[in-house]
C-alpha cells in the first residue's frame, strides 16, 4: 500500500508541477505587448513613457523569462501571485476574500449531489427495469440535457418568482446558498446518477451476487453488500474527476443568484485579461482537483484490497 | 463464460445496412435522429424561412408577447425573438460541431501516432497529455480565454483546447490494444503488408469509440458555448446565441417570462438529441449490439 | 433406493412463448451423486438457475421443489429464497468470481448465516475448515491471495455451512488446477448427502456420479445409473453424446523430410530460463500435443517458435535452413476465435483475408468460391456469409479462423488452447478441422491442459515439466492415439 500511495502522490506532484509552468506560460504567450495589456486592464488611454516604464519596473517584465518564472513560482510557493494588473492589489488576498463564500456553495452542492445521486441510483437499481428505474431513467436523460444555468434560470423564474419574488431576497444568504447549491449539485447528480446505476446494475449480475442470491439473501442486501461496495470504489474516481466541473459551474450560478465567491471577481478579470487574477484562479483551482483526485485515488487504493496489497512491478 | 453466450444455429440474419438504418432502428436513437435532424434543418434553412431579420433592433416593437407576427414574441429592443433563435442555432450547433471534429481528429491523430511510433514519442505526448488531463476542462477553458480574450472564435478554440487531450488518451489506449490485437495479429502473419493492417484493424477500432464519444460530447459542447456566452466571454453583442440571449432576458423575468423559454428549450433539446445520438451510436458501435 | 431427500416435479420454464425447459422430473436419494450433462445452450444452465430462483423476471418458471421441509413452487422467488442455502447448498464454477474481492474469505463463509439474518457460528467455519483442509490463518485473507483449488473449498464450506441436504455444482472443478480437481469432488461428496453436478464433461462427471441424466434441447434425453452405463446397457443418446465429445483420429503424418527441427532449443523469460535441451521434429501433417501446468513455458514456446522471441540457446531449423520464419509461414490460432477476426467484417471478409495477402493473393472473382470452398470443408456452410463474428457461437468462430487458416496454406500452426472454451461437440469439429489442415500438409502443433483430448488426438505428446530447480525437463514420449480414452465408453456401444 505504501509505494502506490507514494507512486500517486509523486504523480500529483508531478501534475501540480507541469499545470504551474503551464499556468505561467500564459502570460508569455498571450498575444500582444503585456504593457499594452495591464494598460488596458487599467482602462488607461494615453499613458505616458514614463508611466510605462513604472510598470515595466513593478510587474518586473524586463527581466528573462526564466528569471521571471523563478521569482513568480517562488512567490507563488510564499502565497504571492504578484498584484493585479487591473486594481493594483495584491491578487491573493483579492482572491481570499471571496473564496469561501465559493467554498460553501461547491461544497454545499458536492453534499448535495452526492447523496441525491446516491439514493437514486439505489432506487433505481433496486426496482431494475420496473416504473421506479424508469422514472429515475428519464429524469436522469432530462436533467442531463439541462446545464445548471438554464435549471437555474427556469427555477428562479418559475419556481422563485412564481412563490413570490422577495424569497430569494428576504431569505437572506443562507435561503440563496441553499437554493444555488441544490441546483448546481442536483443538476451534477443526473450524471453521477447514471454512472452509479450502471456500476450496480452490473455487478448485480456478477458472480458474487449471484452466489449470495443463490444463497437466499433477500435483493436489498444483495444490493447493499455485493452490489454497493464494489461499484463505489470506481463511482469515487469518477467523482474526483467531475469535481472540476462542479468548481468550474460555480461562477455562472454566483453571477445568476449574486453570490458574493470569487465568480464575479474572476469574469470580470477575465474580460479585461487581468492575467494574475487569471493565472491564480486556474492554478488554485486546478491545486484543489489534483487533491481532490488524490484524496480519491488513496482512498480507493487503502479501501481495495487488491490494490492494496499490489506490488507495482 | 460460453454459457451465458447464446448460440445460433443455422441463417443469421444479416445486421441491419448502413448506420442510418441502424439509428432508425434503436429505440433512444430514433428519437435522436428526428430531433436532431429538426435542429439542424432549423439551423441551416431556418435564416431563408424567418420574416424579420435577427440584429436589427425595432424599439417600436419591444416586449411585445407571443402572438401573430412575432410568433415567439419580441427581446427589450424589440428583436423578434424566433429569428434570433434560428440565427442562434447556426452558432450553437455549428460551434458545437467544429469543436467535436477538431478534438476528435486531434485526438485520433495524436493518439494513433503515439501509438504506432511507440518508445519516446509514445512516452512523450502522453506525458504531456498527462499534464493536460491533470487540469479540470473547464479550468482550461477559462484560462484560454483569460489568454486569448472573449469572443466566439477565442471560445471555439478554449473548448478544443480544454478537451483534445482525453480523446488522445482514449485513442491511443484503443490503438495500442488494436496494434497487438489478435486479429492485427492473424493479418500480419498473412503477410498483409502494415499500412493494410492499420487501415482495417488499427483505425476502425479507434475510430469508433471517438466518433461515440464525440457525439456523446457534443452535448456538453453545446452546453458549454452557451454558459460561456451567458457569461459574455462567448458570442458577442449583437449577434445571437442561445446563452447570451438568455443573458439579455435575465432582468425581465417578471415583465417578459416568454423570452426565457426558447432558448432554454432549444439547449435542452438539443443537448439531448445529441445525448440519445450518442447512446444509440454507443450501442452500434459495440459488434454485439449490431448483430 | 431410499426415499429421495429431494425431487423436482415438472420444472419448465418459457422466456417470451418460447419454451427453454420443458416438463423436468427427477429425484435424489440421499448419498446419491447425480450429474447433469449436455451441450452448451441445451438448457442445463436454465435448470440450475431455476432451481436457484436466479432467472430474469421475464422468464416463467413452473414447477415444485419437494424436500423434508415441504413442497415449493419454484416460480415463486420469494417464498424459494428462504429455502436456499438451507436446503440447497451452491458452489460456483469459477471460485474467484464466486467470491466478493472486498471481503475476507470468512466474511463470504459467514454470509450463509446473515443471509438468512442469523448469526455465524465461528465454531462451525473453524470445525469446516478443519474437514475441508484450509489452513484457519487464511479466513482473514482476501480472495484474490488464496489459490483456485482452495477457495473453491472454502466456496463448499460456505455452501454446506446450514448443513443442506443437497449441494448444487456447477461445473466445480473446470476453473481449477487438474491435480486440486480430486480434492475439490471428494470434498464435494463428503459435504452433503445429496450432490448434484452440472457439466458438459461426461468422463470427468462419471467418474463420481451415481446416475447421469442428459439434457437436450431443454427435455431429458436419457437416465442412466453408473452400472448401466459402463455395461453398455444404458439408453442410446448417453453413448451418441459420450462420441460427440471424442477426437476424431488424424491420419497419419507424412513420413519425409522434417519441416522444423528444434535442436538443443532453451528459453528465457523473465531472466529466468523456462525451457532448457529441448528437441522435437515435426513433418507436415504431424500434430504434436504440448502439455504441462500453467506458468511451464508453454506459451513461451510457441512464441519462440512463431519468432517472436529469440531463443537463449539451441537452434530452430526451418526446412533445412536455421531463419526466422517467412511471412505467411506460421500461423497462431487463439483461444478466444472471437477476437482474432475484425468484428467489424462479415465472415466472408474474414476467411478471404489471406487471399489478399502478398503470398496468398488470388484474383477478387475467384474469391467466393474459395470462401464457399472452405466454409464448407470445415461444416460452415450454413453460415451466413454477411454475419458478423459476434453472431457466431463459440465453436463456429473457431472453425471460422481455421477455415481462414486453410485459405492461408501455413505450413506451421501454432494452437494455443483451441477448444478450452468449446462443449464436447464443437470441440471434436474443431479438431476435426485440425486434422483436415494436417492432412493438408500443416505441421500442428497443439497446447492445451487437457491431457486426454492430447492423448487421444495427437501423434507425440510433448510434457513440460518444471522440475525441483524450476527448469523444465522435457520429455518426448511416443503415443499412439488410442482408439478411445474413455473408461465408461464399451467397446461396442448397445
Amino acid at each position: 500500500m505504501g509505494r502506490a500511495l507514494v507512486m500517486r502522490l509523486g504523480q500529483a506532484v508531478l501534475a501540480a508541477f507541469g499545470a504551474s509552468l503551464l499556468v505561467w506560460l500564459m502570460l508569455p504567450l498571450a498575444p500582444g505587448d503585456p504593457v499594452d495589456m495591464i494598460l488596458n486592464a487599467q482602462r488607461v488611454e494615453e499613458p505616458t513613457d514614463q508611466h510605462i516604464a513604472a510598470l515595466r519596473d513593478r510587474f518586473g517584465l524586463d527581466r528573462p523569462l526564466w528569471q521571471r518564472y523563478l521569482v513568480w513560482i517562488g512567490g507563488v510557493v510564499q502565497g504571492d501571485f504578484g498584484l493585479s494588473w487591473r486594481t493594483g492589489e495584491p491578487v491573493l488576498s483579492g482572491l481570499m476574500r471571496r473564496l469561501p463564500a465559493t467554498l460553501q456553495l461547491v461544497g454545499l452542492s458536492f453534499v448535495i449531489s452526492v447523496a441525491w445521486s446516491l439514493g437514486l441510483a439505489l432506487v433505481a437499481a433496486r426496482w431494475a427495469g420496473r416504473w421506479p428505474d424508469r422514472l429515475v431513467l428519464a429524469y436522469t436523460r432530462l436533467l442531463a440535457a439541462t446545464p445548471s444555468f438554464v435549471l437555474a434560470l427556469l427555477v428562479l423564474q418559475f419556481v422563485v418568482v412564481g412563490m413570490g419574488i422577495g424569497l430569494v431576497l428576504s431569505g437572506g444568504a443562507g435561503a440563496t446558498l441553499i437554493i444555488a447549491a441544490a441546483i448546481l449539485g442536483i443538476d451534477r447528480a443526473a450524471g453521477w446518477t447514471q454512472l452509479l446505476r450502471a456500476g450496480l446494475l452490473e455487478h448485480l449480475a456478477r458472480g458474487p451476487a449471484d452466489v449470495a442470491k443463490a444463497r437466499g439473501a433477500r435483493p436489498g442486501r444483495v444490493l447493499a453488500i455485493y452490489a454497493l461496495p464494489a461499484a463505489l470504489l470506481p463511482w469515487m474516481t469518477a467523482l474526483g474527476i467531475s469535481l472540476g466541473g462542479l468548481i468550474g459551474g460555480a461562477p455562472i450560478l454566483e453571477m445568476i443568484f449574486t453570490w458574493p465567491g470569487i465568480g464575479e471577481h474572476v469574469l470580470t478579470a477575465l474580460s479585461v485579461r487581468d492575467v494574475p487574477v487569471i493565472q491564480a484562479f486556474v492554478l488554485i483551482a486546478v491545486l484543489a482537483y489534483v487533491a481532490a483526485s488524490l484524496v480519491v485515488d488513496a482512498m480507493a487504493i487503502m479501501l481495495d484490497p487488491r490494490m492494496r496489497h499490489a506490488r507495482p512491478a | 463464460m460460453n454459457l451465458r453466450r447464446a448460440t445460433l444455429s443455422g441463417p443469421v440474419a444479416p445486421p441491419p445496412r448502413g448506420i442510418l438504418a441502424a439509428l432508425l432502428h434503436h429505440p433512444s436513437g430514433r428519437w435522436g435522429v428526428v430531433l436532431g435532424a429538426a435542429l439542424a434543418a432549423m439551423a441551416v434553412a431556418g435564416p431563408w424561412v424567418v420574416a424579420h431579420p435577427p440584429n436589427v433592433p425595432d424599439y417600436a416593437a419591444a416586449l411585445r408577447p407571443p402572438g401573430s407576427g412575432y410568433w415567439l414574441g419580441t427581446d427589450a429592443t424589440g428583436r423578434d425573438q424566433l429569428s434570433r433563435l434560428v440565427d442562434g442555432a447556426r452558432r450553437s450547433l455549428g460551434g458545437a460541431l467544429a469543436v467535436s471534429v477538431a478534438i476528435t481528429l486531434i485526438g485520433l491523430i495524436v493518439g494513433t501516432l503515439a501509438a504506432l511510433a511507440g518508445r519516446w514519442v509514445d512516452a512523450a505526448l502522453m506525458r504531456f497529455v498527462d499534464v493536460i488531463m491533470a487540469l479540470p476542462g473547464l479550468i482550461v477553458a477559462f484560462a484560454v480565454i483569460g489568454l486569448l480574450g472573449p469572443g466566439y472564435v477565442n471560445l471555439l478554440i478554449a473548448l478544443i483546447a480544454a478537451d483534445w487531450a482525453y480523446k488522445a488518451r482514449i485513442a491511443r489506449a484503443c490503438a495500442f490494444d488494436a496494434v497487438r490485437s489478435p486479429a492485427a495479429e492473424v493479418s500480419r502473419q498473412f503477410g498483409v503488408p502494415e499500412w493494410r493492417v492499420v487501415l482495417h484493424h488499427v483505425l476502425p477500432p479507434v475510430f469508433w469509440p471517438l466518433l461515440v464519444l464525440g457525439t456523446l460530447g457534443l452535448g456538453g459542447q453545446i452546453a458549454a458555448i452557451s454558459a460561456f456566452s451567458f457569461l459574455g466571454l462567448g458570442v458577442q453583442v449583437p449577434h445571437a446565441e442561445w446563452g447570451a440571449m438568455l443573458a439579455d432576458t435575465r432582468f425581465l423575468f417578471t415583465v417578459a417570462p416568454w423570452l426565457l423559454l426558447g432558448p432554454s428549450a432549444c439547449i435542452l433539446l438539443s443537448v439531448l438529441a445529441s445525448n440519445l445520438l450518442g447512446e444509440a451510436l454507443r450501442d452500434l458501435a459495440t459488434p454485439e449490439g449490431r448483430s | 433406493m431410499t426415499a429421495p431427500v429431494f425431487s423436482v416435479t415438472n420444472l419448465s420454464v418459457t422466456h417470451g412463448g418460447v419454451s427453454i425447459l420443458h416438463d423436468i422430473s427427477f429425484d435424489l436419494a440421499a448419498g446419491e451423486c447425480l450429474a447433469i450433462v449436455g451441450l452448451s445452450g441445451c438448457g442445463k444452465t436454465t435448470l440450475m438457475r431455476a432451481l436457484l430462483g436466479l432467472l430474469p423476471q421475464s422468464m416463467q418458471v413452473s414447477g415444485d421443489l419437494r424436500t423434508a421441509a415441504g413442497t415449493v413452487p419454484l416460480g415463486n422467488t420469494r417464498v424459494l429464497r428462504r429455502r436456499l442455502g438451507r436446503e440447497i447448498g451452491f458452489v460456483a464454477q469459477n471460485p474467484f468470481d464466486a467470491c466478493a474481492p472486498l471481503r475476507t474469505v470468512r466474511a463470504h463463509i459467514a454470509e450463509a448465516w446473515r443471509a438468512h439474518g442469523l448469526t455465524p457460528d465461528h465454531k462451525r467455519i473453524i470445525a469446516l475448515c478443519n474437514r475441508l483442509g484450509l489452513a484457519k490463518h487464511m479466513l482473514e485473507r482476501y480472495p484474490h491471495e488464496w489459490s483456485g483449488g482452495m477457495l473453491q473449498r472454502a466456496n463448499i464450506a460456505a455452501a454446506i455451512a446450514l448443513s443442506p441436504p443437497v449441494l448444487l455444482a456447477d461445473e466445480p472443478t473446470s476453473a481449477v488446477d487438474a491435480d486440486m480437481a480430486e480434492r475439490v469432488m471428494s470434498c464435494l461428496r463428503s459435504g452433503a448427502p445429496g450432490v448434484i453436478v452440472v457439466s458438459h464433461d461426461l468422463p470427468l462427471v462419471a467418474r463420481c456420479a451415481d446416475r447421469v441424466i442428459l439434457i437436450e434441447d431443454g427435455r431429458i434425453a436419457a437416465i442412466a445409473g453408473r452400472a448401466e452405463l459402463s455395461s453398455g446397457r444404458a439408453p442410446a443418446p448417453l453413448y451418441d453424446f459420450i462420441r460427440t465429445g471424442q477426437p476424431p483420429c488424424p491420419a497419419p503424418p507424412a513420413p519425409g523430410l522434417n519441416m522444423l527441427d528444434v535442436r538443443d532449443l532453451a528459453i528465457d523469460r523473465g531472466g529466468r530460463r523456462l525451457v532448457s535441451g529441448l528437441n522435437f521434429a515435426l513433418q507436415p501433417g504431424k500434430i504434436l500435443g504440448v502439455a504441462g501446468p500453467s506458468g511451464v513455458g508453454k506459451t513461451s514456446l510457441l512464441a519462440t517458435l512463431a519468432g517472436r522471441l529469440p531463443p537463449a540457446a539451441g537452434v530452430i531449423v526451418r526446412g533445412g535452413q536455421t531463419r526466422a520464419p517467412r511471412q505467411g509461414e506460421v500461423l497462431v490460432l487463439f483461444q478466444d476465435a472471437v477476437s482474432s477476426m475484425n468484428p467489424r467484417w462479415p465472415v466472408s471478409r474474414i476467411v478471404s483475408e489471406p487471399l489478399t495477402s502478398a503470398n496468398g493473393r488470388q484474383p477478387r472473382r475467384d474469391r467466393p468460391d474459395a470462401i464457399r470452398q472452405a466454409m464448407g470443408a470445415f461444416g460452415l456452410g450454413h453460415i451466413n456469409l454477411n454475419s458478423r463474428p459476434g453472431a457466431l457461437s463459440m465453436g463456429q468462430a473457431q472453425r471460422v479462423t481455421l477455415a481462414r487458416a486453410s485459405l492461408a496454406k501455413p505450413t506451421l500452426i501454432l494452437a494455443d488452447e483451441p477448444t478450452s472454451a468449446l462443449d464436447p461437440r464443437q470441440k471434436s469439429a474443431a479438431l476435426a478441422g485440425l486434422a483436415r489442415l494436417a492432412k493438408a500438409g500443416a505441421a500442428i502443433i497443439l497446447v492445451s491442459h487437457d491431457r486426454a483430448m492430447l492423448r487421444d488426438f495427437c501423434h507425440e505428446t510433448l510434457e513440460l515439466r518444471a522440475d525441483a530447480q524450476g527448469c523444465v525437463n522435457p520429455a518426448a514420449r511416443e503415443t499412439t492415439p488410442a482408439s478411445t480414452g474413455l473408461h465408461i465408453l464399451p467397446e461396442t456401444p448397445a
